[in-house]
């Protein structure tokens, strides 16, 4: 039983650098995923074709092979990122293309004639998007986000093959010096799960919230 | 309605001396290469109401929604009080349409009120957006357009708490907020139920009543009639026949007028 203990805070030692990488890697993402989801509709094709070429080539390459290359590849121009640093700096490039898409299909939920509507009303665009369409896009945007966010937290994981000393990382060396690595990666899962559920009831009631508040149904 | 002294706008020069407070020139509107609406010219004088009719996909929307630019003319042009809405040839600068839209403003079949903002928001958004008023100028006018389409009790109730009708008379206070010169209606009563549209006719005959310049698409023969100053059927994107109401609507000269107006009657 204290074996269990102090596996558990062995491993939960690693919970900053998990959330560290996970929003790190979430907000990045989400920012970067900004202009490129506004580039994905923009009325330029060119743009669209650079943006939606970005977005395949991001979500195309195996997560681990970014975290590769951003690590061993970048120091052949003599820039040695941190693992943690890497593993943000990846996983933000990641996200923005998954996140982009997420946006878009929020704003591709609001019906034309919202937009039409604003229009009709001489708003302005920045009036029209801000007080328009981007209130009734996050309703949609929201439950997909936090999916997402989820999704990331365990991909996360992935980190710990670079170095970060993350839940999985930890556990990996605590199974090397312990035999019994059935006990140590089931702790390791569990602390994911755990950190896991409260995201996801945060998300679900900030979803509620979100379409109540802008009781989105015509 | 104190819509002519609030209109700063547009300083008044010969052009405003045009008998039509809004106008289309030979005005056509190509969808891949299929005209919606084909070489159409129509003046509506100031303070006239005009109905078009017709059958659906004859272009009435289409024509519609060129008087305040949703829709861009393939060619021919809109004159606004005697003035074209865009100089030269040239494509319309978003400062032109936003000024435009201002002028002309509409209401639409689905009414597409913002759904997550309340009735009085609704009203207010363009007004502090687009006209710079303030809030507190914006929500006293908001009040008094609810209340002369009776529905202040709704102020702070969601679109989805109104019934189809009362949503409808939200969005004519809504375009009205920015007091327009001409309102543009396209079939209003269509997707509400004949009660419900009731309300919205009634609103829309205190609109015409009070001067307001109207174009509307409608399928009410009632309305047009009793409301409108001129009527208008269209068909296959061009206007088959028009005048006054009761002479086209009770003894129509063409033959496709006839055609259309047995079938609307159920005869
Ligand atoms: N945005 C559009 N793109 C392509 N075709 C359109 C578009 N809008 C209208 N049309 C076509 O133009 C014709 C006239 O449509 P519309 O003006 O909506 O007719 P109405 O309002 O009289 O029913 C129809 O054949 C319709 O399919
Ligand atoms: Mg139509």
């Amino acid at each position: 039983m204290t074996g269990i203990l102090a596996s558990f805070s062995a491993i939960i030692a690693g919970l900053g650098t998990t959330l560290l990488l996970a929003v790190g890697g979430f907000v990045l993402g989400a920012v970067i995923a900004l202009p490129l989801a506004w580039a994905r509709v923009s009325s330029f094709p060119a743009l669209r074709f650079l943006a939606g070429g970005y977005i395949e080539i991001v979500r195309g390459i195996p997560p681990i092979v970014w975290l590769f290359v951003l690590y061993f590849g970048l120091t052949q121009f003599n820039l040695q990122l941190t693992s943690l640093g890497a593993a943000v700096l990846g996983l933000g490039v990641i996200s923005s293309g998954y996140i982009a898409e997420i946006y878009r299909a929020g704003l591709s939920s609001v019906p034309g004639g919202q937009r039409e509507a604003a229009q009709a009303l001489s708003l302005p665009l920045t009036s029209s998007f801000v007080h328009v369409t981007a209130p009734q896009a996050l309703v949609a945007v929201i439950p997909l986000a936090v999916a997402y966010f989820i999704g990331l937290l365990k991909d996360s994981a992935v980190a710990s093959v670079i170095g970060a000393q993350d839940i999985t990382a930890m556990a990996l060396a605590l199974s090397k010096r312990s035999l019994d690595g059935l006990t140590v990666f089931a702790i390791a899962g569990a602390v994911y799960l755990i950190i896991s559920f409260p995201v996801a009831m945060f998300g679900r009631w900030l979803g509620q919230k979100a379409a109540s508040r802008w009781a989105v149904r015509v | 309605m104190n819509v002519a002294m609030q209109q700063s706008t547009s300083p008044p020069t010969a052009a405003a001396e045009s008998r039509y407070a809004a106008e289309a020139q030979n005005v056509t509107v190509e969808f891949h290469g299929h005209k919606a609406v084909d070489n159409v010219s129509l003046g509506i004088a100031k303070g006239e109401v005009c109905a078009i009719i017709g059958p659906s996909g004859s272009g009435k929307s289409t024509l519609l929604r060129t008087f305040n630019h949703l829709q861009e003319p393939t060619s021919g042009q809109i004159l606004i009080n005697g003035r074209p809405t865009v100089p030269g040839s040239r494509k319309p600068k978003p400062a032109d349409l936003m000024q435009l839209r201002r002028t002309v403003g509409m209401c639409f079949q689905s009414f597409n009120l913002f759904p997550h903002l309340t009735a009085l928001e609704n009203i207010m958004l363009a007004q502090t957006k687009a006209l710079g008023r303030s809030k507190d100028e914006a929500r006293e006018r908001g009040r008094h357009l609810l209340e002369r389409v009776g529905l202040e009790a709704k102020a702070n109730a969601r679109p989805s708490q109104c019934s189809g009708g009362q949503q409808q008379r939200i969005a004519i206070a809504r375009a009205l907020a920015l007091d327009p010169e001409i309102m543009l209606f396209d079939e209003p009563t269509s997707a509400l139920d004949p009660e419900l549209g009731a309300e919205v006719l009634a609103v829309m005959r205190e609109l015409a009543d009070s001067g307001m310049t109207m174009l509307v698409v409608t399928h009410e023969m009632n309305f047009a009639e009793d409301v409108a100053e001129h009527l208008v059927f269209m068909a296959d994107g061009v206007i088959v026949e028009q005048g006054d109401p009761s002479s086209v609507l009770r003894s129509p000269q063409q033959e496709r007028t006839q055609k259309f107006l047995r079938a609307v009657n159920g005869r």
